[in-house]
């Protein structure tokens, strides 16, 4: 416990320096900016700044850059919430019933509940982080390939039991994001795998390249289907502040949503959109009335609002425990440590301990800013919004475009990116949900590496992974998660040909 | 304010007057894949190489459409599928499995106990596969949506703006080809007025010069190297 306090009041000296507040600040403002240009998500800055912290010290550095993520999760329900277009893959289920939140004039509220469910949130993560990290370094030392590879193939088939519609088709998507990740030069002996001699290939397909093509481009070929209906928002917004009764409502939603999502942050596969998945659905089945979510339900912003910051944060635990990227993000700030020649892994914690403790502390810091920064701007925002959508997407586009030219400065990523949304287009068309495939994008080659060493380690015999004891627990619950879905799938469907003849 | 594209038309509704016309459509599609086959077999020089059509790519159109002859062949026999977008919404997955399968075929494999660099592609292709027949089957017989219909004039300005950008970025810079790009954009949408678009696109250009190159510090150029038209045009001339 004295250890605790010790090391935190290290932290704060590190992160209270002018220097390093202001570099939070200045995080917190770019991410919340980038949150709320929709089109425009944190890895795409993220990526694109990585050169700039170059001049940093590694602290300031890793702290601008961990302020983009999670001041990206408050901007990104700020889209959600008004123009129904996600900033990112971990505010689409606060759409649903944000957006609808927003269409009944209660726009403000929902702005509000998001803010403070988020600064909830990132205040008990933090201390989680700061209080778990050491233990559980201990504990992930029993993590071998296998138990790896069980606990992404857990995250994989939450990520498909949480999917809206066929379990099936979700299963579909996750397989076809493996495959697509896998294009590209071998791990092991770097061969090239279905590049098909396309030099722009070679590397592999770009993260942002499909996100933004199926995310961004695909959704703004559909917005644009429905014509000026589908309006920005037409309601004025009237009082920002949420009443008694929302508070008293989201609060029980906010503290569970922290909870689900401190947990899986933890989790390697995890992260802040298997989070907010997670909480909105297991609220949805905690409700009285499950009928409400989807038609402006407070708890269906409050939940997975919280629970995507505190997997943001927790996110970090095992990235700096184990050197494992549990998303794109973190694989992100992989490079950024790199750069600055810090080896992620268990010994950031016992040889840099000034890195680990100010970034945990100025995660706090950065989260109390972005309350302060939010609220009051949040009209600002608005003003921003209500831009009518023919001068909108003309925007997105083009900043997705040069964002996605400037990664690489290859032309050809933005062909790429094009030919993503045509694909994204085709999938919302056919009910196919993209958010699957690019979690397994994301998880495809880790999943790759660990499934191979863990066959090499067994000499080939696949039964490693249930025999392993830590290993065929997380297989057991996967398994149990697809039955438990799609065995009511079957019987509905089954019903269906019944009535039908 | 749309036109619907192609797909949807052939294959837009689940009447059962289409039948004639999905065998036709099989038909057509097989006498492609026999051809394609046959050349690619080497049973027929290559006479198509000039336009690109190599052998390999013909084994790739070949099996795609053999394929996609026997998704139209089998609902031109058995009748409209009950859920047209869960028919041919799987069969396109089987149709990328297959062709991840095939472009991964000549992959090393297993090593002893070691997995090769063609293992896991090919292993998750099957599986890919095996599901675009299950979520098939489940369209052909369990009643579900029909196909949604597909509008043009949003996805098709959308690509050419981006596209437009991409040509042009290198040899043109970041000014012409955001303002062109943007002003392409707007044609996704009948709402949009000439001079509307023109100012906003100069305005939003003027912008993204201030951000990305200044703000931002990303290393990108505002006009091209030279306005020699030679050497612009052949910076056009490539994507790379």
């Amino acid at each position: 416990m004295l250890d605790l306090l010790h090391n935190l009041a290290l932290g704060f000296g590190v992160a209270l320096s002018p220097m390093n507040l202001f570099l939070c600040l200045i995080g917190a403002l770019v991410g919340t900016l980038i949150g709320v240009l929709p089109g425009v998500g944190p890895l795409a800055t993220i990526a694109m700044l990585l050169p700039i912290t170059f001049g940093l010290p590694p602290v300031g550095a890793l702290i601008m850059l961990a302020g983009i993520y999670y001041g990206a999760q408050y901007g990104g329900s700020t889209t959600s919430i008004l123009i129904n277009i996600p900033g990112e893959s971990s505010s689409v289920m606060t759409a649903l019933d944000g957006h609808q939140m927003a269409r009944q004039g209660r726009a403000g509220p929902a702005l509000a509940i998001a803010a403070i469910g988020s600064f909830f949130a990132g205040c008990v993560s933090t201390v989680l982080v700061a209080a778990l990290g050491a233990p559980l370094t201990s504990v992930a030392l029993l993590f071998g390939p296998a138990e790896y590879f069980s606990l992404m193939v857990l995250g994989l088939c939450f990520a498909v039991v949480l999917a809206r519609g066929s379990v099936l088709k979700a299963l579909a998507m996750v397989l076809t994001g493996l495959l697509l990740s896998m294009v590209g030069s071998d791990i092991e002996t770097g061969q090239s795998r279905m590049a098909f001699d396309i030099p722009e290939l070679s590397d592999g397909i770009g993260f942002v390249t499909v996100a933004m093509g199926v995310f961004g481009f695909a959704e703004i070929m559909r917005n644009l289907e429905q014509g000026e209906s589908r309006e920005v928002l037409k309601t004025k917004l009237t009082g920002l502040m949420p009443t008694w009764p929302d508070l008293k409502a989201s609060a029980g939603a906010i503290g569970r949503g922290t909870v689900l999502g401190s947990i899986l942050g933890i989790l390697p596969g995890g992260g802040a959109v298997i989070a907010s998945f997670a909480a909105y659905t297991f609220e949805k089945k905690m409700a009285r009335d499950p009928s409400r979510f989807g038609r402006g339900a407070i708890e269906g912003v409050a939940s997975p609002e919280s629970a995507n910051n505190a997997a943001a944060q927790t996110s970090f635990i095992p990235l700096l425990t184990l050197g494992i990227p549990p998303n794109a993000v973190m694989a992100l700030m992989v490079g950024a440590m790199t750069i600055h020649g810090i080896v992620p892994g268990p010994q950031v914690m016992t040889k840099q301990p000034e890195l680990f403790w100010g970034m945990v502390t100025s995660m706090w810091l950065g989260n109390l800013m972005l309350v302060v920064i939010n609220l009051p701007l949040v009209g600002v925002w608005v003003k921003l919004l209500q831009v009518p959508y023919r001068l909108l997407f003309p925007a997105i586009l083009i900043f997705c475009s040069i964002g996605v030219y400037s990664i690489n400065n290859a032309p050809v990523d933005c062909l790429l990116t094009a030919l993503f949304g045509i694909i994204g287009y085709w999938l919302v068309k056919h009910d196919f949900e993209p958010a699957p495939m690019l979690l397994g994008f994301v998880l495809g080659p880790l999943m790759e590496e660990n499934l191979r060493r863990a066959m090499l380690i067994a000499r080939g015999d696949p039964s490693t992974f249930v025999t392993r004891p830590i290993s065929g627990t997380l297989i057991g619950i996967a398994v149990l998660l697809l039955v438990v879905a799609v065995l009511p799938m079957i019987r509905a469907k089954r019903d269906e040909v019944f009535v039908e003849e | 304010m749309s036109q619907s594209p192609p797909q949807a038309q052939v294959i837009g509704s689940s009447e059962s007057t289409r039948h004639p016309r999905n065998l036709m459509i099989g038909f057509v599609l097989l006498a492609v894949a026999a051809v394609a086959g046959a050349i690619s077999a080497g049973w027929i020089p290559n006479f198509l190489t000039g336009i690109g059509l190599t052998n390999e790519v013909l084994l790739y159109v070949a099996e795609l459409a053999g394929f996609y002859a026997l998704v139209f062949l089998l609902v031109g026999v058995l009748g409209a599928p009950s859920g047209p977008r869960d028919y041919f919404g799987g069969a396109a997955l089987m149709a990328l499995g297959i062709f991840a399968y095939t472009a991964a075929h000549d992959l090393p494999g297993m090593r002893g106990f070691a997995f090769g660099p063609g293992t896991a592609p090919r292993m998750f292709a099957a599986a890919l596969g095996a599901l675009g027949l299950a979520v098939s089957v489940t369209g052909l017989f369990t009643k579900g949506s029909g196909i949604d219909r597909f509008y043009l004039r949003g996805p098709f300005f959308i690509t050419l703006s981006v596209l437009l950008f991409a040509w042009m970025v290198r040899p043109l810079g970041l000014v012409i080809a955001s303002f062109l790009s943007i002003c392409a954009a707007a044609g996704a949408t009948p709402e949009a007025r000439v001079l509307e678009t023109v100012i906003w696109g100069a305005v939003l250009t003027a912008f993204c010069c201030f951000l990305f190159p200044y703000a931002l510090n990303l290393p990108m150029q505002l006009w091209p190297n030279s306005w020699d038209l030679a050497s612009i045009l052949k910076g056009l001339s490539t994507f790379r």
